[in-house]
């Protein structure tokens, strides 16, 4: 006896067969949201001899800054020196503002919200595949790695850890105890419209306080960590706190191994004479790592201590021009 | 001077490598009579809440390795870093921070991370430098924070409640006493599998890091041997570091001697026995030192100074 539940036989049939094809979703944007989207992405411009792959990639980065009016630079050392490294291995200049039209399927920089990524940490890396639409998603350590393996010279390699670490450290520092909330919000935050500065101020102390989580840093220097980590209100006890021994004994500590390796990277470039580490005639790993806190320090950071260093060191202010020279000409 | 440090009236403690480092640094450096080391391990007299600390007055003290390293050669004492070049001046300072760095994770591995030597040495050595009860609360905390250092470089571990979860999800009931042994020695057994392969992992990563990385610096910078010496000259801060780091790592004193049966077959037998009896010199000289017991109420380490 049939059942009234059951489906009628054609009918479960005709059912059986759909959907024949399955379209992935299609993400519908509005004027309003594309305008958006072009205004925080910056395209690589393409060369005679780019590489011409199926592959295009996108780097999400806090904020940018404009350098010598026209070229547009990230405002955070790390992010700048993967978006300086990019295009030199993959024989692209870097972005300009002059530039009208956006193409998003360019290479590109991409201002984005940290929390936009599953870290919460910036540089992200994303890479699509035009074959295949698959996509895939780095952050910095991945992107770091892929660099340095490319490094040939275990001299390089050791002495880039007093860049990735000693200098990274003192920055951060710099920028946590040094700077204005407004110049941390101009390196970290993205604003549009005076809603967004509003938000900003809300949200700066949730972006420090991811920040300092990235490359080790909250290993190295528990103390300041401890301050500025999760709460706004913790965030703001740093302040009170911030001339409490044990911060300012790491700030100290910092400050002097800073100065020390400053001045032993320096020597390094005095004595060779060369325009570049070993001699080379394109910018090493460790040129570009350098020079991206130089040109962060000397647009966003001026009058810092950080700054100050870096101003007693006129050959590596050139050092990072001839970087930049190679990334843009 | 008063050199505040890890350990006890009996032995300066390995768990702590900065700790025997400086007072290396010290006995090479500074004339006996004018520096006294105490083996307090009490992390609150630090600043930073980190020994190392060196007492210079009742206002003023310098934590941690590098930086008293630099205070007693802008003092005007022997330096062992002053015959250094330029370029082997920054690449000293670049093996500080990668052994702070990267060493300092493998020693992590070994001494909080291996199941071995944790409940065989590491848990049981805080009981002799703590007294009751930090000694119980102590290991747990570094162990965390070890734990949170080695997940950096994909370095896990598994601990009873991972793999008894896993197990309930397998073995639902447990109906009787012998069920029940049956299943803890599953797990323990598990936990030995485990452990071997992360050891497997801790060894990969010594050898892609540690020992292929040093030796190619080596070569680079001109000189023969592996992983020690790196500069042709006398020793230096860096090196007495990382000679420091290795005498923890190769320490007899661990039950589970897997790296250092592995670092055995990994490098010349001269060069392994070259630093080893570096260590052995190094160690000869910690008899010379002058101790001091740690006041009890202002210096040992117990619960009411942790307050």
């Amino acid at each position: 006896m049939s059942s009234i539940f059951k489906v009628p036989t054609p009918v479960k049939d005709l059912f059986d067969k759909f959907p024949l094809v399955e379209y992935p979703a299609t993400q519908q944007l509005t004027s309003d949201e594309k305008d958006s989207i072009k205004s925080r992405t910056f395209n690589y411009i393409n060369t005679p001899s780019s590489i011409k792959s199926q592959y295009s990639f996108k780097l999400g980065v806090y904020n940018t800054f404009l350098y010598d009016d026209n070229l547009v630079l990230s405002s955070d050392p790390l992010c700048l020196s993967l978006q300086i490294s990019l295009a030199l291995n993959n024989n692209l200049k870097l972005s300009k503002s002059s530039t009208d039209i956006i193409d998003l399927k360019k290479n590109s920089i991409y201002i984005l919200n940290e929390n936009a990524t599953p870290e919460g940490i910036l540089p992200i890396y994303i890479e699509e595949n035009a074959k295949n639409n698959k996509t895939l998603v780095k952050n910095y350590e991945s992107v770091n790695e892929s660099l340095m393996l490319k490094v040939n010279s275990n001299k390089e390699l050791i002495l880039i850890n007093l860049v990735d670490f000693i200098i990274y450290d003192y920055y951060i520092i710099s920028v946590l105890f040094q700077t204005s909330k407004e110049t941390q919000s101009l390196i970290y935050q993205f604003e549009s419209s005076q809603q967004d500065k509003f938000l900003n101020k809300l949200h700066l102390s949730q972006s420090l306080s991811n920040l300092i989580k990235r490359n080790g840093f909250t290993i190295r220097y528990p103390n300041i960590s401890t301050h500025f980590s999760f709460s706004s209100k913790l965030y703001i006890s740093s302040f009170l706190q911030s001339s409490s021994q044990a911060i300012n004994h790491e700030i100290i500590q910092a400050y002097e191994s800073f100065k020390e390796a400053l001045e032993n990277l320096f020597n390094i470039y005095d004595k060779s004479g060369f325009i570049f580490f070993n001699n080379n005639e394109i910018p090493n790993l460790i040129d570009v790592k350098l020079s991206s806190y130089i040109l962060v320090s000397g647009k966003l950071l001026k009058g810092s201590n950080f700054d100050k260093e870096f101003l007693k060191y006129p050959k590596l202010q050139k050092l990072s021009r001839d970087v930049l020279r190679n990334a843009t000409e | 001077m008063e050199l505040h440090v890890w350990g006890n009236h009996l032995e300066f403690a390995i768990i702590d490598p900065e700790s025997i480092a400086t007072i290396w640094y010290l006995t090479e450096t500074v004339p006996t009579s004018e520096f006294t080391v105490i083996p307090s391990s009490n992390n609150n007299l630090a600043k930073t809440g980190r020994l190392p600390t060196l007492v210079i007055s009742q206002n003023q003290s310098i934590d941690g390795y590098i930086s008293i390293v630099r205070y007693l050669s802008l003092k005007g004492y022997k330096s062992l870093d002053e015959k250094l070049n330029q370029e082997e001046r920054a690449i000293n300072q670049s093996l500080i921070t990668f052994i702070k760095n990267e060493v300092s994770k493998i020693v992590d591995y070994s001494l909080y991370l291996n199941k071995k030597n944790y409940e065989n040495y590491t848990r049981a050595i805080f009981g002799k430098y703590l007294a009751f009860p930090l000694q119980y609360n102590t290991p747990i905390l570094f162990k965390s924070k070890a734990k949170a250092r080695c997940e950096l470089i994909g370095l896990t571990i598994d601990d009873n409640v991972d793999i008894e979860s896993d197990m309930l999800n397998q073995i639902p009931t447990i109906s009787s006493k012998i069920q029940k042994l049956k299943r803890e020695q599953m797990i323990e057994y598990k936990l030995l599998i485990k452990n071997s392969k992360n050891n497997m992992k801790c060894l990969n990563y010594l050898q892609l890091n540690f020992i292929e990385f040093l030796n190619k610096l080596i070569r680079e910078l001109g000189h023969k041997g592996e992983i020690y010496p790196i500069f042709n000259q006398e020793m230096t801060s860096g090196e007495l570091l990382l000679l420091s780091y290795l005498n923890t790592l190769l320490s007899p004193q661990l039950p589970d001697q897997f790296i250092s049966n592995y670092l055995k077959v990994s490098i010349k037998e001269e060069n392994y026995n070259t630093i080893i009896s570096k260590i052995e010199e190094l160690n000869s000289n910690l008899l010379k030192v002058i101790k001091r017991q740690p006041k009890l109420w202002k210096e040992s380490a117990n619960i009411f100074n942790s307050f």
